[in-house]
């Protein structure tokens, strides 16, 4: 049989080095925005101490009524974008913004990571009838929390059900 | 058999196929450092997610349902992971946490330091 001794082509050769900048190109984009997740989920989203203080934080909330006053004896529903700002306790505890709004409730911020954070709020359960308690801290972390306690003592249970 | 090319390659050629090969190089070696980075701290942040959620279970539970009563704000509450227990610490490593819990009247902050094996 014959044989090709001609080799590659220049050109032949620079179609696949081409080939293979875009597809690296392509993946590396892919494989930043992957590992920019991993570090906020592990770094900065729901740490276990800022989930802690949250509670602590409606702990409080509730036994001084504050969370009736914020949404009017549970009965409160917060349609989309709707949220209470809560001024109490941000600067013992360094948060620069905390909220109060709907647990299916979707909300945006101003700020893009916090914007970031909020749109990937777990909704485990569909459920129409909790509260969800954001903070923002001035550490750069993002922590909320679920609020279902029914009260009997309130008009309503939370989000006016 | 077929004549040969000698015709060579122009210097524009060699450059610009050094420049596309150096593009690709640079991309697939920092793909492969955020992989390699990933692979190294993943396991060790999973252990300790892990360690200090447990420990602050056990503590918030201890507190609330053994001893009733919660210790002075700022105070520091050591766990001893092996063992789970609270005030107590037998492993080499060490690991520090805040635990927050409301008490009727205020938010109490204590500083968590959990002992642990790695």
């Amino acid at each position: 049989m014959k044989k090709n001794n001609r080799g590659f082509f220049l050109a032949e050769t620079i179609v696949v080095i081409a080939l293979v900048t875009t597809v690296m190109a392509f993946v590396y984009p892919n494989v930043t925005s992957l590992y920019d997740n991993y570090k906020n989920r592990t770094n900065y989203y729901d740490q276990t101490e800022d989930l802690y203080l949250l509670r602590a934080i409606y702990d409080k909330l509730e036994s001084k009524d504050k969370l009736n006053e914020l949404t009017d004896d549970g009965c409160k529903v917060f349609n989309s974008g709707d949220k209470s700002e809560i001024t109490e306790y941000r600067n013992e505890y360094n948060i620069s913004k905390l909220y109060i709004t709907g647990y299916m409730t979707e909300v945006s911020d101003t700020d893009y990571n916090f914007n970031k954070y909020l749109k990937r709020l777990k909704k485990t359960t569909y459920d129409k009838a909790s509260y969800r308690l954001i903070a923002k801290f001035k550490s750069g972390k993002y922590a909320s929390i679920k609020i279902d306690n029914p009260n009997s003592s309130r008009d309503c249970n939370l989000g006016g059900k | 058999m077929k004549k040969l090319n000698n015709k060579g390659v122009t210097l524009i050629e060699l450059i610009v196929s050094f420049m596309l090969v150096s593009v690709a190089i640079i991309y697939f070696f920092q793909t492969l450092y955020t992989v390699k980075d990933v692979y190294s701290t993943a396991r060790r942040e999973t252990n300790e997610f892990v360690i200090k959620d447990y420990a602050l279970r056990i503590v918030d539970a201890y507190y609330e349902k053994v001893e009733n009563t919660l210790p002075e704000s700022g105070k520091t509450i050591n766990f001893d992971y092996k063992t789970s227990s609270v005030n107590a610490c037998s492993g080499n490593d060490k690991l520090t946490t805040n635990w927050y819990k409301y008490d009727g009247s205020n938010i109490n902050t204590y500083n968590v330091t959990i002992c642990y094996t790695k």
